[in-house]
């Protein structure tokens, strides 16, 4: 969905001259639509989200690679035609530290997605659905609806991100963060989401993602095969999920 | 003095099982009336529907003189019938506030509540707070404490207090005691006391013979799809109703 969002916004954009920001506008709707899909299909058909996913990320795959014909667009082009699309890739220095304009949006978003999930009925209503869905039900909710919006505002964040991955790699690439989904799976699981849903908090999220992040660029800077990087990967993934699970049981 | 709930000729066939067959029931203010009936008897059935959670075939249902159709437990709730589940339709990982508000939140005044929809943490703690006492439940500690780490009693206190806090003008209780130990359920059967004291009248549906004995102002007894016979508690004793809902003694003219 990421890179489907991107594409659009590289190609509208960089190959079909329209103006930047409405590409991008046009480039995010297409992150919350594919979200929507997801959820109408989820609760219309009552099909398992695990099936659904699976189903539309290998469709948005075959469409990117259709309207990509499997080419990247490169960053100098971008650069020329669209440089608001490397916006977020823009590094600023403070105090001799170097941040790119991606790091502070993040923070941002971290904040507000915060708030929301914790200050307001829509966010307590998300946790409750995790939660059971039926008591969420008998409880008034209308959880159909929310499940919807859920995957919309999802769609949203993966619109946000497919603009800040532009800058990030600089070109827009069809292959690209392939596995981008499986790694954020990876980040929220072990900052202590729950995959059976209810449990799991922004903070936690934050810091799935920072461990994941200097896990990975420590052992790349360590100068250890990719190969073994992975194998890593996959360890603290077990290690991290094992350790919640002990934390709990100890705790109750 | 008129009834608040009537429950008149109620009928509910799932393909050839007749679930409910012309049922009944009437529950007067101020009152607990007890359920009881053997195991598919249909006592299920005449709850869920007085719930919204099953439409009958035929028959209505009357509230204050009114009569209502809902078409899920959620229209039902809006009319002031309010269920506590067997389940109790909590979110463990929510807490106490949270759960108590859950789908009609208090929202901040002004712009933080109107436009950012931000939720009035305060009055919520608050009012969850004093629902909870009035309701002689305030061994609880924290009211921000996590649903999951309360007692099944206090979870069923939770629920109970939650059914009884938004202009309610029925309780109905499922095997409310079902999942509870000797204390808890004790704790239970006082917390309907209380219900009741506060004016709200219970339908109470348990397999429990002594727990409805205990609290039932009038017991209705359900065989085969309707209503046998309502008793008083007073007048009989258990072991006759057992006899009345199996069949094996003639119920008494009413």
């Amino acid at each position: 969905m990421m890179v489907l969002a991107s594409v659009f916004m590289g190609k509208l954009s960089v190959e079909m001259g329209v103006p930047t920001l409405p590409a991008i506008l046009v480039g995010m709707i297409v992150g919350v639509a594919t979200g929507a899909i997801n959820g109408l299909l989820v609760t219309r058909l009552r099909l398992p989200p695990f099936i659904v996913t699976l189903g539309t990320w290998n469709i948005f795959f075959a469409l990117v690679i259709f309207f990509t014909g499997s080419q990247s667009i490169r960053s100098s082009d971008i650069e020329i035609n669209a440089p608001l699309l490397h916006f977020w890739g823009e590094r600023i220095n403070l105090g001799g530290f170097v941040f790119t304009y991606g790091a502070f949006l993040m923070i941002f978003m971290f904040v507000v997605l915060w708030l929301v999930l914790n200050k307001t009925a829509w966010g307590r209503h998300v946790y409750a659905i995790g939660d059971d869905k039926e008591a969420a039900e008998l409880s008034g909710i209308r959880t159909d609806r929310m499940l919807v919006s859920v995957y919309a505002v999802a769609g949203l964040v993966i619109g946000i991100g497919a603009w800040v991955s532009i800058g990030r790699v600089g070109s827009v690439s069809p292959t690209s963060f392939y596995e981008g989904n499986l790694d954020s799976i990876t980040a929220v699981v072990i900052g202590g989401t729950s995959l059976f849903g209810g449990r799991g908090t922004i903070l936690g999220a934050l810091f799935g993602a920072l461990i994941v992040g200097v896990f990975s660029s420590g052992l790349s800077i360590a100068g250890l095969d990719v190969l073994w990087q992975r194998f890593a990967l996959g360890c603290l993934i077990i290690i991290a999920v094992g350790i919640d699970q002990w934390i709990r049981k100890v705790s109750n | 003095m008129e009834p608040i709930l009537v429950a008149k000729n109620l009928s509910k066939k799932y393909g050839k099982v007749v679930a409910l067959d012309n049922a009944n029931l009437e529950l007067y203010p101020g009152e607990v009336l007890g359920v009881i009936g053997d195991n598919g008897a249909g006592k299920s059935t005449l709850i869920k529907v007085l719930c919204g959670a099953v439409k009958p075939d035929t028959g209505e249902i009357l509230l204050d003189g009114q009569t209502v159709t809902f078409s899920s437990p959620i229209e039902a709730r809006t009319l002031g019938i309010e269920t506590v589940y067997q389940n109790l339709a909590l979110s463990p990982a929510l807490s106490i506030t949270d759960n108590m508000f859950l789908g009609r939140e208090i929202r901040q005044k002004g712009f933080m509540g109107k436009f950012l929809r931000f939720l009035d943490k305060k009055a919520m703690a608050d009012e969850a707070r004093k629902r909870l006492s009035e309701l002689g439940l305030l061994t609880i500690q924290n009211i921000n404490q996590l649903v999951e780490t309360l007692s099944g009693g206090q979870r069923q206190g939770v629920a109970v207090a939650r059914a009884t806090s938004f202009g309610t003008k029925v309780v109905i209780m499922d095997e409310p005691t079902a999942a509870l130990g000797v204390k808890e359920s004790r704790r239970v059967l006082e917390l309907i006391g209380e219900v009741r004291a506060r004016g709200i009248p219970i339908i109470l549906i348990s397999h429990n013979m002594p727990h409805v004995f205990e609290v039932a102002d009038r017991i209705h007894i359900h065989r085969l799809g309707t209503r046998l016979c309502v008793i008083n508690p007073k007048d009989y004793e258990m072991s006759d109703a057992v006899a009345f809902m199996t069949g094996a003694k003639q119920p008494p003219q009413n």
